[in-house]
């Protein structure tokens, strides 16, 4: 087989960022440093190898196989890296350690590999103890060390796995990778709509609600324990609460009419809604609990879809005051609109970014489709993410802003897709279809 | 291409719209005037008392029906009219100890008014009005049709309306919830206006979750962009 070296010298800013602030630990402390910073003009992706973990028992155990599996996909569908292709990978897995001496470091250079994950796994008696480290491959150091137990099952090797990316995310951007969280969905059935949440990798799924009824638009709470959601459960369109762990709905606005597009505070202590109950739809702010009710709007047309600014202190909408559908941004006590969009005639479903600097949205365009965008709330700049891929929408942004989750019909059926921030890496995490208003989690662990 | 071309087409168009539409809205004020004239016979224990008139005047009503189906409009007009005096004939013939049964329980009585009016009445009606895309104004087309359900509820004022708004697929779907609301809203106002008590109808938006037609076509898209109108019970 051919294998073509890359024998460019990699001079590159991480590792010179290193180099410079003179890191002479071999164990550099997780999240010291913040060396990569996504929409810096600096910003390359960070060329990451990720070695086959190896189960001391059985190399290509099941376990392992699926920790490799989930540490790859976060690598991938994360903007932060580029994943090096295993096919190309040179060196002599088998033969090198997890240590940094026993690690042929050129060989991983050759590939363009900056970094590098090995991960060990051990079993016994259904347990198993789990060695994951990234090195640094121009300098040969070893950065992160992390040691994990538990059942040796494949669910719970993935879970490991996502563990342990989140954590090299953390040392590369400062930041937590989003790799343990999960997407709450709106899924068809045949008599209705059920809530579920998604695992990003699409690898677990949970059905939330199992009433029949009509269930819809969920959004989460900000400690990740229970959804807010609207449900025709009886008969009128009320919001309610539902904890994940299992439990009774808890009813959180019953008004005649609809109660709508429930949305937390970032502190946790207010919501946002829309309701109906005056005879227009307007936006209502409450206390969490649902007491303290106080009106924000009050226009002809309907104003709806309310999401807030990660500061607490403004909320994105949508209002058709001055016509069509567009994204209005106000105060949090209702004073202060503005209009965000100046371009299209239909946009819709804000989202803040939990970095406050865009609000992603759907927008029809000229030609009838539909598509996410981004709008930066102060420059009112407008940036496309999805196009010539069927209708693409209702974006919810990772805890992190650095991926987006949406629908896309694309392959006909309706299916849950995440992507980075600026349109790229997008990978679907459904297969089944019927699914509407994908909710990106807060972290969860 | 001079613009004088584009107009002359589309006003001869809405001429003969408009002319088709008269007649046939003369029809259906004999077909509700008969509804009405057999609504009253029920009422009047007909259906019992005056069983042959009371059936004829009953397939005569259908016969109107079928034929304005078939856009016969003259001959639907004469069945109308026919199922009318048929009623009114078998309402007459209503011996009075018919009428006694009647006053011994007014609330039943009241409800039985009303459960014939719906019967005859709303069952017999087209149940469907649509609206324009992105929009929630009552078009004309759907006027005459909820003009006569105003009639109905104001002569049965137990009966009561669910207005349920819908949506098609595209668009968000909270927006869709309250853009069919918007809807919904629209055709209470409008019953509400021809004199129909508040208390007669409710009203409830089902966004796009409730489509008729599941194709994503602009025929299926304006199927599913409706307000239906439902007997609560």
């Amino acid at each position: 087989m051919q294998v073509t070296r890359i024998q460019t010298p990699l001079t590159l800013a991480l590792l010179c960022t290193f180099l410079v602030s003179g890191g002479a630990e071999a164990q550099t402390p997780p999240g010291t440093r913040a060396v990569i910073e996504i929409g810096n003009p600096d910003f390359r992706p960070y060329p990451i190898a990720t070695a086959d973990v190896r189960d001391a028992n059985s190399p290509n155990s099941v376990p392992a196989q699926a920790m490799t599996k989930a540490m790859r996909y976060d690598f991938e569908i994360s903007p932060v890296f580029k994943l090096l292709d295993p096919k190309s990978y040179l060196a002599n897995q088998a033969k090198e350690g997890m240590t940094a001496a026993s690690i042929k470091f050129s060989d991983w250079l050759s590939v363009g590999a900056e970094g590098l994950v090995k991960g060990t796994i051990e079993q016994s008696g259904g347990e198993m103890k789990v060695d994951l480290r990234l090195f640094d491959v121009a300098s040969g150091r070893e950065q992160l060390k992390k040691s994990y137990k538990g059942p040796a099952t494949e669910d719970e090797a993935r879970t490991i796995g996502h563990r342990f990316a989140n954590e090299v995310v953390f040392f590369l951007t400062g930041t937590k990778g989003v790799f343990t969280t999960r997407v709450a969905a709106v899924k068809k059935t045949k008599t209705g709509r059920e809530l579920w949440t998604i695992s990003v990798d699409g690898a677990s799924r949970s059905q939330v609600t199992k009433n029949g009824s009509i269930n819809l638009l969920p959004a989460w709470s900000r400690n990740g324990k229970s959804l807010l959601f609207t449900s025709y459960i009886k008969h009128n369109p009320n919001l309610y609460s539902v904890p994940l762990g299992g439990g009774a709905l808890k009813l959180i606005s019953g008004e005649r009419g609809l109660n709508t597009g429930g949305s937390m505070s970032p502190d946790g202590r207010k919501v946002a809604l829309t309701l109906s109950r005056d005879g227009n739809s307007e936006i209502y702010v409450m206390n969490a609990d649902g007491s303290g009710l106080q009106r924000l709007t009050n226009e002809w047309a309907i104003d709806s879809s309310p999401s807030w600014s990660p500061d607490g202190k403004r909320i994105a909408f949508v209002s058709a005051r001055w016509g069509d559908p567009h994204i209005f941004v106000m105060n949090s006590d209702g004073s202060g609109v503005r209009r965000i969009t100046e371009r299209g005639n239909y946009n819709q479903t804000p989202d803040w970014s939990p970095r406050g600097d865009l609000i992603a949205f759907t927008a029809r365009d000229e030609r009838n489709k539909f598509d996410i965008f981004t709008v930066n709330p102060d420059t009112k700049e407008i940036k496309r993410l999805t196009q010539d891929q069927g209708d693409n929408e209702e974006p919810s942004f990772s805890p992190d802003g650095n991926h987006i989750v949406f629908t896309s019909k694309r392959n006909k059926k309706s299916q849950v897709f995440i992507m980075a921030t600026d349109g790229t890496h997008q990978t679907q995490l459904t297969a089944d279809g019927g699914f509407s208003t994908p909710a990106w989690s807060p972290y969860l662990d | 291409m001079s613009p004088r071309v584009s107009l002359i087409r589309p006003l001869l168009l809405a001429a003969a719209l408009l002319a088709a539409c008269a007649s046939t809205q003369t029809a259906d004020l004999e077909l509700s005037a008969a509804e009405k004239a057999l609504a009253d016979a029920y009422a009047a224990k007909a259906s019992d008392c005056a069983k042959a008139t009371y059936q004829a005047a009953e397939s005569k009503l259908r016969e109107a029906k079928k034929l304005i189906a078939e856009e016969n409009v003259e001959g639907a007009r004469a069945a109308a009219q026919e199922a009318e005096r048929l009623a009114q004939q078998a309402r007459g013939e209503s011996p009075p100890g018919c009428d006694e049964k009647e006053e011994e329980d007014p609330n039943k009585d009241a409800s039985a008014t009303d459960d014939a009016s719906a019967r005859l009445g709303l069952e017999g009606l087209e149940h469907t009005v649509y609206f324009d895309y992105n929009q929630a104004t009552i078009r004309e087309d759907s006027k005459g049709l909820l003009s006569k359900y105003a009639k109905i509820l104001k002569d049965s004022p137990s009966i009561k309306l669910e207005i349920e708004g819908h949506c098609d697929s595209r668009g968000s779907t909270e927006y869709n919830l309250h853009l069919g609301e918007r809807r919904a809203r629209a055709v209470e106002k409008y019953l509400l206006t021809q004199g129909v008590k508040p208390d007669q109808i409710d009203i409830i938006s089902y966004g796009e979750e409730r489509p008729v037609d599941f194709d994503e076509t602009e025929e299926a898209h304006q199927r599913n962009r409706r307000a239906e109108l439902k007997k609560s019970s």
